[in-house]
Formats: structure tokens, sequence, C-alpha cells
């Protein structure tokens, strides 16, 4: 059922040379930000290169690529992250298919030494 | 709050079965321990310390002392903190053993601030572990937990060696959860529903229900559910969904909790719905209540419904309602007729 949350409900912008989105955790319980292991978007077939993604929380604005060492730093459970991907001339105003997968990794759920790593997908067709 | 009779376990609930509700856009976890007070659904109050509580293991002595005044006055009482062992936290390497203690006391210690007696999660199973975790427990004058949840069962490897280290550090405090998944009888009718709304094959529903109910063991049963998933076409998230039900429902006979009642701090009861006759179609909650009246056992069971994981047509107020109902008959009903024979 949270995976059918994963892209806020009509949390689609038009900024300028760019989108946003409300990007939410298909899991039960926060999580650090180190278990934010992947993330691939898609809007009408358009792939967004995963190193031009921005992930906006509390404040803060990170790469993916930022992420690894910030297992101090948590993502709450209420709390839906805003990620900013870049779109050349802009996103045009109506409806558009949007198409993220997240993988979020489980650091309580270890088998033989490796974490359980979940790959969540979800699709919305939102208007911009 | 409606109490059960002296001697007999207490009702009470985890807020984990109000996953869903918790992400609505009107969530307060004020709002959400009121409206369960309201429903009668305590007085026993479970919560995941990492999934209600922000900032979690971090406890400001404002929110510590506003958080039990609330629950003083919805006549509600904390039963057991769930909190977790990250041991995969950092990416380059796991926790250490101190790592781990460090990470479970400071867990313990905010669930001690916020009223809990009771701590409960996964640990290491090495005696170091053990030995510290029984002087933290000692420390904070709190019980430990670790739940028994299926794939686990009272039989599994992982749980005797579990034993036999907390034989060897001899602390009462020490002690585990039982989680009714692990003692079913049937795939969940709910999970059916919401898989073949989902667009799943009648095939594939059948056969993991095949597989879930053949005797074989675990690895045989993947094995086989993945063979003949494969003939059937199923889509890989397809059968990601199914591996579930063959992890998180376990087939024990539910008196075998007998054996660990001894040891029993807390219990999870865990179910996925409550049918029409008011019973749980997938868990033989009857048996269940008799092991726990027979042992003795007086302290709390938390409702524990996790249908959330698959369906959102049910609201997880409601349900726990009718999880306590059933609960609170089969509990009279058992005390009566341990009554009875006792008597004879």
């Amino acid at each position: 059922m949270l995976t059918e949350q994963v892209i806020a409900d009509g949390s689609l912008r038009a900024r300028g040379d760019a989108f946003t989105f409300g990007l939410r955790m298909p899991w039960y319980r926060a999580l650090p930000l180190s278990s934010l292991e992947g993330l691939d978007v898609r809007i009408d077939d358009d792939v967004i290169a995963t190193d031009e993604l921005r992930i906006s929380l509390g404040g803060t604005t990170y790469a993916l690529a930022d992420l690894p060492p910030l297992h101090e730093e948590w993502w709450y459970v209420a709390d839906a992250a805003e990620v900013r991907a870049p779109k050349a001339g802009g996103l045009a105003p109506g409806p558009h298919v949007l198409d993220v997968t997240v993988a979020l990794r489980i650091p309580y759920i270890v088998e033989s030494g490796h974490p359980l790593v979940m790959r969540e997908r979800c699709v919305k067709r939102l208007a911009a | 709050m409606t109490q059960t009779p002296a001697g007999l376990p207490k009702l009470g609930i985890t807020l984990f079965s109000l996953t869903l509700e918790m992400r609505r856009s009107d969530y307060t976890l004020e709002g959400m321990i009121r409206r369960v007070a309201e429903l009668d659904l305590g007085p026993g109050l479970e919560v995941v310390g990492f999934q209600s509580l922000r900032g979690w293991p971090n406890v400001s002595d404002e929110f510590a002392t506003g958080f039990r005044g609330l629950l003083d006055e919805c006549e509600l009482v904390p039963t057991a903190m769930s909190m977790n062992l990250d041991l995969a936290r950092r990416r380059d390497r796991r926790m250490t053993e101190e790592e781990a203690l460090e990470y479970v006391e400071r867990q313990m210690e905010a669930g001690k601030k916020l009223g809990f007696p009771i701590g409960k999660s996964a640990i290491l199973s090495t005696p170091g572990f053990v030995e510290g975790l029984a002087r933290i427990a000692e420390r904070l004058e709190m019980r430990f937990g670790v739940e028994v949840h299926s794939p686990e069962s009272v039989d599994s490897p992982h749980v005797a060696h579990l034993r036999e280290l907390f034989d060897a550090v001899g602390s009462p405090l020490l002690g585990f959860v039982p989680d009714f998944s692990a003692s079913m009888h049937d795939v969940p009718p709910s999970l059916v529903r919401a898989h073949r709304e989902s667009g799943m094959s009648e095939e594939l529903i059948a056969l993991v229900s095949e597989v879930w109910h053949s005797d074989a063991t675990m690895p045989e049963k993947f094995g086989r559910f993945h063979e003949e998933a494969g003939k059937l076409g199923a889509s890989p998230g397809d059968v990601g969904k199914l591996n579930m039900v063959l992890t998180m429902h376990g087939s024990m006979d539910p008196r075998r909790w007998a054996e660990l009642m001894p040891q029993v701090v807390h219990v999870h009861g865990k179910f996925y719905g409550i049918d029409e006759s008011g019973n749980e179609p997938s868990i033989d909650h009857e048996a269940i209540m008799n092991v726990l009246v027979e042992s003795g056992y007086d302290g709390y069971i938390s409702s524990e419904w996790e249908g959330h994981a698959y369906t959102d047509a049910m609201s997880g107020y409601e349900v726990c309602r009718g999880h306590h109902d059933l609960c609170r008959r089969l509990l009279l009903q058992s005390a009566q007729t341990a009554g009875t024979s006792r008597a004879h």
C-alpha cells in the first residue's frame, strides 16, 4: 500500500527548466539517509540522469551520491522529500506520466551480512 | 478502558496497526492516541520508536512529560517499546557488537523515559551482546524481549540458540515476544482477495496456497514455488509479493507456544482480518488464548494488524476493535473452561 504513495498525489510542479515532486517513503518507519540507495525517475518515457536528481529534506538538498555516509541523518516516515529533476525546455502544463523507482536499504533486516534492499516502483499520471 | 479480569492476559494495541492512518495529512500522534482511547483499544499501548516518534531515540524532557501525561489522561498504559537494531545503517560495514549494544541502550533509555517497562528488538546472538543486554536491562529495571516472528518458530535453530544464551546469562529480565504470525493455519483471505483484485492469476494464487500448506521445509517450498510460478509465467513483482506469503506466515501448531511461555515478556497479537462471525480466519485464536491462559500469562497482548501491507480497504482502528472483541471473548471462555476443569 505504501508503494502507491511513493509519488505524493498532486505534487508534480513545473519549475523553469526542471520539475519537482514529493517522494514518500515506502516503509513504515524512519530510516537513515544512507538507506536511500537508488532513485530512478522517468517522465513521459524520458529518463532523468540519476546524478542530476536533487533530494531536499528538512531544508537540506542532497545528490544521491551525498547519502552513503549519512547514517546519522534521518528521513522521518511522515515527511515527503522534494525531488528536483532537470527537464530541458521545462514541463508543459497538463498531464504527465511520472514513473519513480526507489531502492531502500532496510538496515535491520540483514541476512548473511547483507541488508534487504526493497525496490518499489510507483507510476502516476499527474497534472503539472 | 475496559480491563480483562485479574490474572488473565491484558489487551492493548501497537500503533503499527495504524501504519496507513499515520500517513494521512491530518495525522498527529496525540490525535491517534486519543482515538485509540475513545475506541477502548487499550489499556496497553505499544509504539514503534522509529515510526511514531520523530527524532527517535532522542526524546526531550518536555516531550516525555507530555506523552506520559497524555497516556495517563487517556487511561492508557505504556507496554512495550518496539525498537530496531539497524546493523546495516552504515554502507561501508556492519555495526560492531559494542556499537550494537550502545544503539539498543539509547533506545532502552528513551523507552524508560517515556514510561515503557519493556523493550523489544532483534539482537545479535552472541554471548557478549546478551551479557551486555542483561546489564542494560538490570540497570534500567526493564525487561527485554526478542520477537519470535515467522519464519522463526519455537523450533527454529535461531530461537534455540537464543534460549541457550539467555539460560547462560540467567537474567529473568530477558525473554521472548511471541508473534501469532508464526502459528497460522491458512493464508489470510484478505491477502488472497487483495492479490486477486490486483490482477494476479487464480493459478498463481492457488499455487502459493498449495505450497504453503504442503509438508515441506522452507527452502523446499521456495524452490517449488519459484519453479512452478516460472512455468505459469509469473512476473518478478508477483513472485516477490507471494514470496512474502511463505516468509511472513508460519504454520507452527499454536499449542507449541506453551514451551516458550515461561520466558514470554510480551505478546504480539498479529492478525490479518476479522470475518463476519468475528473470528480471525487464518490464526486459531482459541488455541492461542487457551495457551496464554493455561500458562498464567497476565501481561499484555498488543493487537497488531498487518493487513495494511496489502490492503487499504479496512480501517486499522475498526479491525483492531474487532480483534479486541474476539480476544476478550476467547479469554473469558478459556478462563471459564480452566476454572471448570480445576473445580472437578
